[in-house]
């Protein structure tokens, strides 16, 4: 016998307790995350994808800020995370300055941008906003393409692993460190949806005249929810920049943006786990189904099958994917107990 | 003898999503005559004439009208059928002009002959309706609205109409007119079902009354009975009686 | 000054393919209560379906212009009827996210069926330009503008004069009451669905023989006709068709005679500013939403 059957049975309760705080389970969540690369037989190809998992989680977090809890959609966010990348990348390599007080000023420009953005179009009604982004998103298109000083237009933008205190950064901590953020990000974002924030853009996603009655600003959420999700996406572009260490405007399209509405919806709306299962669903499936004989040679077959996904996941299953264990637990319970009990049902009610 | 009503609700039950909002009510509109519905905010009162008109999802009991199932037809079905409404807060078509509204009233008649028969009719039970046929119907007075939202469910000649406080933010003056025009409509042949929260006056023009509260029927009777009830004194007509 | 007409008569022809792509929006904006932003991604796969049964089979250009046309109608009213009718207990903004979802099969497929390179599509009117008072002119130009205005004129008076129209405005003006006064407005969706969708097709038909046709082609159309929609205020039909017009106007002359690099920076910048003044466009009222 060793310690560990005397050592369990004070530990489990712990555990147990403590799992109830989220940001122990996001901080076990971010342990496991970071250890994966160290899995034996995982390639160097197969890290980078996690790279991309975990700096589109981040975007992703902030969009469900937007998305899931305001209930409004952007459609040029991809934008702003080209912001993000480039303003780290040249505040980094070009003005040599040091590599924390990039990530800070990709964070605070797009946030800056979101808030004088969401000043004008979040006073509009309807899908203002949207549009607005998406005309926002193409002129800071143009500035990538012509603003050659700053960006090199297409000829790309080069720049290395980060570099703190003297310490360089290689891939593998370059990773754990983009973990870490993420980690840090989901605390944050919980703290603010269960503050009254956050409760005040709940109410004011299933009914913005029922929010205004209540005395909810819906300006002023409305306007942090955008801001904070700009924001986010700014970090994720200084990511994206210190981990690829390559950015050009090509990979800042429309269907970046696009990709994160997929990534909050197929996830889960309104969750934060959702996003990041949302996100590793977007990155992870063009590789998945490259393995599917037949698919895997066709180009874009997995864009086109996350356009579909997203349709079915609206109409069937709207609480997303993050709900599929709790469902298969209760369907599970329901099969063992009979229909004695029915279960609580978590489905969307129309309005 | 005993005559067919004209409209009749058995045990209808109605719900917003979990919330449920009619648990079980019984109504007999006879033709030829007023039934009021009355009761406070949140009754349930609209939501009834929500059911019959196919608004709301009726999830048990039955509407019948003339003896023939309506229960949970699509609305504008119902409507086909002879069923008219003027709903709460009168609804007009406010970018619309006077006619255009009352034209829309008469969607669901194919004759057109009938249509004109009707537009004359309306014309004359509210002269000045015709007197601002072309005007923006949001820029009539609130008892002008009215009768346009009234006149615009004439325009479907109905077999029975429904009215949904129909002097909600009227003035005291106007209120009595439109009770008038009430008891006109009624005494030329209109059979209306009539739902208010100004008890008093309803219940001098209604043959018969129901009072709801909270989902249920808690009291019926004549219009004369219920004036005269206690406890119907006391809840409804209280600050009312002159 | 005839430069000066030039870009004028440019502008007017790109204002007629966002005029009829925002009348497509502001129709299902207005009775189905939802932005359609795939729109132009529908477009833009059937200009692909026209430039094919184009090279394909022997028939003239209008009558592949119209048989595209008809499919698109089909393809609105399939879109509606499979997809928006069934969704009506999602989440707030479902809808509009579904569309988002038919942009991204729409965008993957197109290359997948037609491949990645660009097609020529001919012109409707091949004749070389006409010289009016010095000012240039392309017989297609011609036809492009002659088309819009007729198609418009019709569809406004569909709208003013009919019983049609009648329930079409009523519907957009307040559903519940327009279902009470009898107008089966589930009906009108779906016809507001069909046409939408068909006037991008031809809006996408339209600018192919300018643009060629590609994945892309479609992009900037969209974006601007869901500007001039904000620019004219989404709560008349008229409002968009106007913005539509002074947007492409706009764009011509900013683009001469300020700058082509960044016209759209310009342009959008000046119509986001515009909005800070006027959110309701420049025909709106203020919008009252509803609970």
């Amino acid at each position: 016998m060793n310690k560990s059957t005397t050592f369990l049975p004070t530990l489990m309760p712990m555990l147990r307790l403590a799992w109830k705080k989220a940001w122990f389970r996001y901080v076990s969540f971010g342990v496991v995350l970071a250890a994966l690369p160290l899995i034996p037989g995982m390639t160097s190809s197969n890290a980078t994808i996690l790279g991309s998992v975990v700096y589109f989680s981040i975007a992703a977090l902030g969009f469900q800020v937007l998305l899931g809890y305001s209930g409004q959609i952007s459609l040029g966010h991809t934008a702003f995370i080209g912001v993000g990348a480039y303003v780290s990348g040249y505040i980094v390599k070009e003005l040599g300055l040091p590599f924390p007080l990039a990530v800070l000023a990709a964070a605070v420009l797009p946030f800056i941008l979101g808030l004088v953005l969401g000043l004008i179009a979040l006073r509009l009604e309807g899908y203002y906003l949207a549009i607005a982004t998406l005309g926002l998103a193409e002129s800071i298109r143009i500035v990538f393409i012509e603003a050659h000083g700053f960006t090199r237009g297409f000829s790309g933008f080069f720049s290395n692993y980060p570099r703190v205190l003297g310490y360089q950064f290689n891939k593998g901590s370059t990773y754990v460190f983009m973990v870490a953020i993420l980690v840090a990000l989901m605390i944050l974002v919980y703290n603010f949806i269960n503050a009254a924030t956050g409760r005040a853009l709940a109410a004011m996603r299933s009914s913005q005249s029922a929010a205004q009655a209540m005395g909810v600003s819906l300006f002023k959420y409305k306007l942090m929810a955008f801001a904070i999700s700009t924001g986010f996406a700014g970090i994720a572009g200084a990511m994206y920049m210190h981990f690829f260490r390559y950015s050009d405007p090509t990979i800042w399209n429309s269907g970046l943006s696009l990709n994160l509405v997929v990534a909050c919806i197929v996830g889960g709306i309104a969750s934060i786990e959702g996003a990041v299962i949302g996100a590793a669903f977007v990155v992870a499936m063009p590789e998945l189904l490259r393995i599917v004989p037949g698919l895997g040679s066709i180009n874009g077959a997995s864009f086109v099958l996350s356009g579909v996904v997203i349709i079915l996941v609206l109409l069937f299953y709207p609480g997303g994917l993050v709900n599929v264990a709790s469902d298969i637990g209760k369907l599970r319970s329901r099969l063992s107990k009979g229909s004695k009990h029915p279960e609580r049902s978590t489905e969307y009610v129309a309005e | 003898m005993t005559e067919q009503p004209l409209l009749k609700l058995t045990n209808v039950e109605a719900s917003y999503g979990s919330i449920r909002v009619l648990k079980g009510i019984n109504i007999e509109v006879p033709r030829g005559q007023i039934v009021a519905l009355l009761g406070a905010n949140g009754a349930g009162k609209t939501t009834t004439l929500r059911a019959i008109t196919g608004l709301v999802k009726v999830t048990g009991g039955s509407i019948e009208l003339e003896g023939e199932s309506i229960t949970r037809l699509p609305t504008e079905q119902v409507i086909s059928r002879g069923v008219a409404t003027s709903p709460e807060g009168r609804q007009v078509f406010a970018e619309l002009t006077v006619l255009e509204n009352l034209k829309i009233g008469a969607f669901a008649l194919r004759d057109r002959s009938l249509v004109k028969k009707n537009l004359a009719r309306v014309y004359a039970f509210f002269p000045v309706l015709k007197e601002r046929h072309k005007q923006i119907a949001g820029t009539l007075s609130g008892g002008e609205q009215q009768m346009l939202s009234m006149g615009r469910a004439l325009m479907a000649s109905p077999r029975v109409l429904l009215l949904d406080e129909p002097s909600l933010g009227l003035a005291p003056l106007i209120v009595r007119d439109i009770f008038q025009i009430i008891k006109d409509l009624n005494s030329e042949g209109a059979t209306i079902l009539i739902v208010e929260q100004n008890a008093l006056q309803t219940l001098k023009v209604a043959h018969y009354a129901y009072i709801l509260e909270v989902g249920y029927l808690i009291l019926q009777g004549t219009g004369r009975e219920l004036l005269n009830n206690p406890s119907v004194k006391a809840a409804y007509l209280g600050g009312h009686i002159h | 000054m005839q430069i000066f007409f030039q870009n004028v008569i440019g502008g007017i022809e790109a204002g007629s393919m966002y005029a009829l792509a925002a009348l497509g929006l502001v129709l299902i904006y207005r009775t189905a209560k939802m932005s359609n932003f795939a729109q132009g991604t529908i477009g833009m796969f059937n200009a692909y379906i026209a430039y094919f049964v184009l090279a394909r089979t022997n028939l003239p250009l209008p009558a592949v212009a119209i048989l595209s046309v008809i499919v698109a109608f089909v393809v609105g009213a399939l879109i509606e009827l499979v997809i928006m009718r069934r969704a009506s207990s999602t989440i707030p903004m479902g809808k509009p996210i579904m569309t988002l979802g038919l942009i991204i099969i729409f965008q993957g497929l197109a290359p997948m069926i037609f491949g990645p390179v660009p097609f020529q599509f001919p012109r409707f009117v091949q004749k070389p330009a006409l010289d009016i008072a010095g000012v240039k002119m392309l017989p297609n130009t011609l036809v492009i503008i002659s088309v819009t205005i007729i198609l418009v004129a019709i569809l406004f008076y569909v709208l003013q004069n009919t019983r049609l129209g009648l329930a079409v405005r009523v519907t957009a003006a307040n559903e519940t009451t327009a279902r009470l006064m009898g107008v089966p407005t589930r009906a009108v969706s779906l016809g507001a669905w069909s046409v939408a969708t068909a006037l991008g097709a031809l809006s996408a038909i339209m600018v192919a023989p300018l643009t060629s046709v590609t994945v892309t082609m479609m992009e900037t159309i969209h974006l601007n006709s869901f500007i001039a929609a904000i620019l004219g205020g989404f709560s008349t039909f008229h409002g968009p068709v106007v913005g539509a017009f002074i947007l492409g106007v706009a764009n011509n002359i900013i683009s001469y005679y300020i700058s082509s690099k960044w016209v759209v920076a310009i342009l959008y910048t000046c119509i986001l500013a515009f909005t800070i003044f006027k959110p309701q466009g420049l025909f709106g009222k203020a919008f009252v939403k509803k609970v």
